[in-house]
């Protein structure tokens, strides 16, 4: 039986801990033993994008620590339910942490995006869950071109017998930036609302994403906007989760 | 609907220095006739991606070969000007724009000119010749349509391949009947014939015709240059005089290699296999020749572009200035150039404005990307453009000094707290007790609700349930 | 190699003719242009005896060795050149300047006229630029895909902005 650590991100901990329960779920349908280590804060990646890569370098040698302390076999790879904290341990921590670099290239080479983990790693698309619904994907961006994802979505949607129906511009940014939506609200606003456009195109039910600051950014606009014709956002593991047979 | 977005004022104290490009966004994403100008970009993102698709191959070849023109700068443009000048050609090196302007305004006037026809060029707007040849009292008339019509309306280009871009039909017609003195129809092709009748004029008459360069190669000499209009071929054929204004980085070691630049430049501009000119030029008139200039002037530019080298941003010295990331830029795609208020916009203005100018312009641009690395993956040389605005966020100095030891204040007492399992419980346990009512969140309030922290984490519910 | 030429060109709004024989092509060149006043004509167009079977027909011809060359040009209706490469993708045509073969034949009047043969062509601008490399370079090389195209109105694709309209490619073999 496959063993990770549940790398649960600081957005999903403090204000999505349902997600991150999702996840858990989801990976142990999968067949997949999961750990959690409560030492575990923050990847950091706040304060590299507000500009402070020395307060970054700073959480990302906590994370190092934290993650980096298995033993060699003792997990097999290290899982979070986000694209854009996993880039930053994949693309960002090898250049920032120049001290530790083999083991800061150690810790990329074992830190998987979630349906990286499931479709890629795993080689699973269908963990048994059964959607009789439709749905579009938003590819989020660190996700997409940090780490090249976009299929692994897509196929457990399909794998779980979901109805896929793609919207224009499924991989152009739904305008959350981080720091960005605080310092430049006007085009970050009109950015989701594009999206949300483009979701709602395409009348499906869900609005699936891979992040839970993107779909933070695309709800807060939709519930804010109403009438709620769009797509409803949701992540990716409480899609799952939500077909799973009730547990015992 | 975020038309009725209302705008936020203000700048953010832990995010964004100054305000400047934040205000700026703000007006063009509230003005619908630049909205709906820039719709028409969204054809050109299209056809410029399916082409650019075709070949992904060439990416590789072309990155390859501009970083080896990187690794020994200095020694290609050494044997560029060997060739050139072995071709009769004169070169002068620039190290600044004000160095550029004297050379060529000097040149001008040794020379009796009067009237000067200029072709779209970065260079020249870098070095906002146009107005220095002006200020000598030169006649400078921009020959490329697009950029014509920004001439004549006192502005500056807002996309370096469509200058015009965030112009509709009818404010075009308006620029050019107030130059024609008579009504104009709102019709294509009748602006385009006014525009093409009134510029013959001015091609007849002008002394000297000004370009840039869009790729000179070391080996033969030769400057190659790249239009649609025609406007770059009727600078370097009719006027006595052509002077060429080079950046240093547009050296190539090989003619041979723009086999692979020049398809890889077009597809990723326009969105054309190869664009309807492209005019490789070897030296002045020869002997017996019709036309073409009897003098020909190459001015290397350098604007600090040298001192990239052995830093992490010397592959922005890569860039051939296609425009693809600007086209893909979901910022740009929705405020256009003029917001950036700099010669260079978009991803790739975001970082070569704030390192050409030492940082004294631009220090706030990087900060208005959402970092989505659209540009990254658009760039035909593989420019890490999306790496390099994360990095110039805290290598540019901030013009406010204040604001930047408040930001790394606030950031370093975060990192305190948040690198130790019991400061992170402690902060978070205090944003749940006040329901994230925070200071500072207004900015996104305004328009988007915010989820409240959860009543509890993750971590407890895990201690929990695994006790 | 011919087809993706000839595609290529009619894509980006240029006529084409051909291929054909040098005596077709005389006789095709000169109906063509026959309705118009005043011909410019490049020395090195590869159909013999075109200027004069010009003339025949009643055809005014300007020629780069004309005294007022330079301010006929202007009222010129055609340019006529030859051209000895020629590429199939992306589909081009290298105009090279030369005493006899200037610059602006192909740029100042409206319609342009090229004649090239088949035996001109190579596969691809790398395999071009390969073999022009190793040459002489003329003082300007220029390479032609179509008329003169703007973008720059909206983005819709208005032809003829400073040079030629319509580009006529006559193809030789």
């Amino acid at each position: 039986m496959p063993k990770v650590a549940l790398f649960v991100t600081c957005v999903a901990d403090q204000v999505f801990p349902d997600t991150a329960a999702a996840t858990v779920r989801v990976l142990e349908a999968a067949g997949v033993e999961v750990v959690f280590l409560t030492a575990q804060t923050c990847c950091g990646q706040p304060a590299l994008t507000a500009g402070e890569p020395a307060a970054a370098i700073r959480l990302a040698n906590h994370h190092l620590d934290v993650f980096g302390a298995f033993e060699a076999g003792a997990i097999d790879a290290i899982v979070a339910p986000s694209g854009s904290c996993t880039a930053m341990v994949c693309h960002h921590y090898p250049a920032l942490l120049t001290e530790r670099r083999p083991e800061a290239e150690a810790l990329a080479a074992r830190t998987f995006e979630l349906t990286q983990y499931l479709v890629d790693v795993l080689g699973i698309v269908d963990i048994g869950a059964r959607l009789d619904t439709t749905v579009t994907v938003h590819d989020a961006c660190h996700g997409l071109r940090n780490l090249g994802l976009g299929k692994e979505t897509r196929r457990l949607v399909e794998g779980a017998g979901a109805t896929l129906v793609e919207m224009t511009e499924p991989d152009t940014c739904c305008g959350f930036g981080g720091v960005f939506s605080f310092g430049f609200p006007e085009v970050s606003t009109r950015l989701a609302d594009s999206k949300l456009g483009h979701a709602a195109g395409t009348s499906a039910r869900y609005l699936v994403s891979g992040d839970l600051a993107c779909l933070m950014h695309l709800d807060g606009r939709r519930r804010k906007v109403g009438p709620q014709t769009v797509p409803q956002p949701i992540h990716i593991a409480d899609l799952l989760a939500s077909g799973l047979p009730a547990r015992r | 609907m975020s038309d009725t977005v209302p705008r936020h004022t203000g700048g953010h104290a832990i995010t964004t220095p100054g305000d400047d490009f934040h205000e700026r966004t703000a007006s063009a994403v509230a003005d619908p006739i630049l909205q709906r100008a820039l719709h028409n970009l969204d054809r050109r993102l299209r056809t410029a991606n399916e082409s650019a698709a075709a070949h992904p191959e060439w990416k590789d070849r072309a990155a390859a070969i501009r970083r080896e023109t990187l690794l020994d700068l200095d020694g290609w443009l050494d044997r560029l000007e060997h060739s050139l000048v072995a071709r009769g050609v004169h070169v002068h090196r620039a190290s600044t724009p004000a160095d550029a302007r004297r050379t060529i305004v000097e040149l001008a006037q040794a020379r009796g000119a009067r009237t000067v026809v200029k072709s779209k060029s970065m260079a020249t707007e870098e070095i906002d010749l146009g107005n220095a040849l002006e200020d000598a009292g030169l006649t400078s008339v921009e020959t490329d349509l697009g950029e014509y019509i920004v001439q004549l309306a006192g502005e500056r280009p807002s996309h370096m391949i469509t200058p015009a871009i965030h112009k509709t039909l009818p404010q075009i017609r308006d620029v050019l009947a107030r130059e024609a003195g008579t009504d104009l129809a709102v019709d294509r092709e009748a602006l385009t014939a006014w525009a093409r009748d009134r510029l013959r004029g001015e091609f007849l008459r002008a002394d000297i015709g000004i370009t840039g360069v869009n790729f000179a190669a070391a080996d033969t000499g030769t400057l190659v240059l790249v239009t649609n209009e025609g406007n770059g071929r009727f600078c370097t054929t009719l006027p006595r005089v052509h002077v060429a204004v080079m950046p240093v980085e547009k050296v190539i070691p090989r003619l041979a290699d723009v086999g692979i630049l020049l398809p890889l430049l077009t597809t990723h501009a326009t969105g054309q296999a190869l664009s309807n000119y492209v005019t490789m030029i070897s030296g002045p008139r020869r002997a017996g020749e019709t036309d073409g200039p009897d003098e020909l002037h190459v001015v290397f530019l350098d604007n600090r572009r040298r001192t990239l080298l052995g830093t992490r941003y010397e592959e922005m010295l890569a860039c051939i200035r296609c425009g693809a990331c600007l086209n893909v830029c979901p910022v740009y795609r929705n405020v256009s150039g003029h917001a950036y208020d700099s010669v260079y916009s978009g991803p790739m203005g975001k970082v070569l404005t704030p390192l050409l100018s030492g940082g004294t312009e631009g220090a706030d641009l990087p900060y208005g990307s959402t970092l989505c690395h659209a540009c990254s993956d658009a760039c035909p040389v593989k420019i890490p453009l999306g790496d390099m605005i994360l990095a110039l966020r805290a290598d540019v100095p901030d013009p406010q000094s204040g604001a930047r030891r408040r930001r790394r204040i606030f950031w370093a007492v975060w990192a305190r707290a948040w690198s130790t399992p019991r400061g992170y419980k402690l902060t978070t346990a205090l944003a749940r007790m006040s329901h994230g009512r925070v200071p500072g969140l207004r900015a996104w309030t305004s328009t988007r609700e915010l989820p409240r922290p959860a009543r509890e984490s993750f971590r407890d519910r895990w201690a929990k349930e695994h006790v | 190699m011919i087809d993706a030429l000839v595609a290529g060109l009619r894509a980006n709004s240029c006529s084409v003719w051909g291929p054909m024989s040098d005596e077709v092509a005389r006789g095709k060149v000169v109906e063509r242009v026959s309705a118009h006043l005043l011909v410019a004509c490049n020395d090195d167009v590869p159909i013999p005896g075109i200027v004069d079977a010009l003339r025949e027909r009643g055809v005014d011809v300007l020629t780069p060795g004309d005294p007022a060359w330079t301010e006929r040009l202007a009222d010129a209706e055609v340019g006529i050149t030859g051209s000895r490469l020629a590429v199939a993708e992306p589909s081009t045509i290298a105009l090279a300047a030369a005493p006899g073969a200037p610059r602006a034949t192909s740029l100042v009047p409206p319609v342009h006229i090229c004649v090239v043969s088949v035996d001109a062509l190579v596969p691809t601008l790398a395999d071009a630029m390969m073999g022009i490399a190793a040459g002489e370079m003329p003082s300007a090389l220029t390479w032609i895909g179509g008329p003169s195209r703007t973008g720059d109105l909206e983005m819709i694709t208005t032809l003829g902005v400073h040079g030629p309209r319509a580009v006529e490619i006559v193809l030789l073999g």
